[in-house]
């Protein structure tokens, strides 16, 4: 039996009770939301396995995902294991030659026998073939990064969500790189 | 005014047509998906070998806790250089001497009476067969990273990754002469090394100097005051190459005048004959873990080869099938 001293609720009770829990959701959505944001996705260079999963898995057109250069790792090699094919018979230019299917990868002649390669960022698809390449015939100087200047940041990043080495992880917004090596 | 009426067969056209062009559209911008990923880089295919070019079999190994480097052996001991650490093992692979060093010796060779020379970081360090430290040479250059030695009746050679030269030594430290050095007008083109793998030996026919030209894929030989003689070796991802950007990383000589090379990326270990032509492979590069590198070779005067598996911190001894 419900005590006499208890009041029964009103109309404008339940107005105010009803405005007051809206306020602490909203304040609440709002912190958990501003955390959220201070954290962006990265790709940790030494966990990255170079699947190719982040050129086919981006919700982007062209995924936000880059190959980035280490120059001070970089051999300026003339024979490139991120550039050329391993089967290619010429260290030229030659399409033929290249293993980046979008010939993203640019070289520059420095001095006899040096050259360096750069990343054209509109050409580049993050498909991790020269990256793969530069690691296994070269200095790997070559790895994968999260561009943010092209990522939406999705709550639930959908490479994160195929990538099979864990290497998709969140970073705080004041540090967004991970550089080979140091992640 | 006569109202132009279109055909309905033309209108059935036109929307079909316009289907066409709508679903081709939608599939050229889906990206790949499944199970098949067009980008997939597959290098596994480059580290199949045919199991009859493999002529050598895998007989004993020596487990050392110890990051290891460095490995040379005489008749008697096998002398292994980790970090701080030089080791020494009778044949059994029975560790007979635990040397503590200064600093990390990268490579080591042993004279004709048993001293041995370690190469340091940038000078060189004797040692005696009992573990003293008889002498310590100047530093050759700030930006010196020496990565091999070798030692001959009468000189020591330096492999100097830091300066791309050789330094002829005698065997009292005092420098003779170096060469290497890119010099365009004296048409020298110099030793290209984009890694720190460097290595030379003396020809055990003829006593010449064999050093590594790994960013050519070559080795090439010297007369002992560094005048060019001849070279071979091809870039190639077959066996009958050396892969990648620099290689071979390691080499040693068989007793017959025999090349046993190891590479790094695809990592490796074949003989050739003294002329350079592919004879056997030695250790295919399945046999190794993923990113092992620093595959340093000896071979004793049986032919016995030993090969420094720097990811498993053991020294491999294989034999001849």
């Amino acid at each position: 039996m419900m005590s006499d001293k208890k009041k029964k609720l009103t109309r404008r009770d339940m107005l105010r009770l009803g405005l007051s829990a809206g306020a602490v959701v909203g304040l609440g959505a709002t912190v958990v939301s501003k955390s959220a944001t201070k954290t962006v996705w990265q790709i940790d260079p030494d966990k990255c396995v170079q699947c190719g999963k982040c050129a086919t898995d981006c919700v982007l057109e062209l995924s936000a995902v880059k190959c980035v250069h280490a120059y001070a790792v970089c051999g300026y090699c003339e024979l490139c294991g991120g550039y050329h094919r391993p089967d290619a018979t010429k260290t030229d230019t030659a399409a033929e030659s290249q293993l980046c299917p979008t010939s993203a990868l640019e070289r520059t002649f420095i001095e006899d026998p040096y050259y360096q390669y750069s990343v054209k960022e509109e050409l580049c698809i993050g498909c991790a073939k020269c990256v793969k390449g530069c690691d296994a015939f070269g200095n790997g100087s070559l790895f994968l990064q999260v561009r943010h200047d092209r990522c939406v940041n999705c709550n639930e990043c959908s490479i994160a969500r195929v990538c099979p080495s864990d290497a998709f992880k969140r970073v705080p917004i004041e540090e967004p790189y991970l550089l080979k090596g140091k992640a | 005014m006569k109202k132009r009426v279109i055909p309905n067969d033309v209108i059935i056209v036109m929307v079909v047509m316009v289907v066409i062009a709508t679903v081709a559209v939608v599939r050229m911008r889906q990206k790949p998906k499944g199970d098949v990923n067009p980008y997939k880089y597959d290098i596994e295919q480059y580290k199949k070998v045919d199991m009859a070019l493999i002529g050598y079999c895998e007989v004993a190994e020596i487990k050392i806790d110890a990051e290891l480097y460095g490995l040379a052996v005489d008749d008697d001991q096998i002398y292994v250089t980790g970090d701080k650490l030089l080791l020494l093992f009778d044949k059994n692979g029975a560790e007979t001497k635990r040397i503590e060093l200064d600093g990390a010796a990268k490579c080591v060779t042993v004279d004709a009476d048993k001293k041995i020379y370690l190469g340091m970081a940038d000078h060189v360090e004797v040692y005696s067969a009992d573990g003293n430290c008889i002498d310590r040479w100047k530093t050759i250059n700030k930006k010196s990273i020496i990565t091999s030695i070798a030692v001959s009746e009468s000189s020591l050679f330096v492999a100097d990754a830091g300066t791309r030269q050789v330094y002829r030594f005698d065997k009292d430290g005092s420098l003779r002469s170096s060469f290497g050095e890119k010099d365009e007008q004296a048409g020298v083109p110099g030793f290209v090394i984009p890694s720190p793998y460097f290595d030379l030996l003396i020809d055990r026919t003829d006593q010449s100097l064999w050093v590594v030209n790994p960013g050519h894929r070559q080795i090439e030989n010297y007369d002992e005051d560094g005048r060019f003689k001849k070279a071979w070796g091809a870039s190639s991802i077959k066996l009958l190459g050396f892969s990648g950007c620099c290689n071979p990383s390691h080499l040693a000589m068989m007793p017959d005048g025999s090349f046993v090379t190891s590479e790094k990326g695809l990592v490796r270990v074949k003989v050739y004959n003294h002329d350079g032509e592919f004879v056997n492979v030695v250790v295919p590069p399945n046999s190794f873990d993923e990113h092992t590198v620093g595959v340093d070779l000896a071979v004793d005067s049986t032919g016995r080869i030993f090969v420094l598996d720097s990811s498993r911190s053991v020294v491999r001894v294989f034999e001849k099938k």
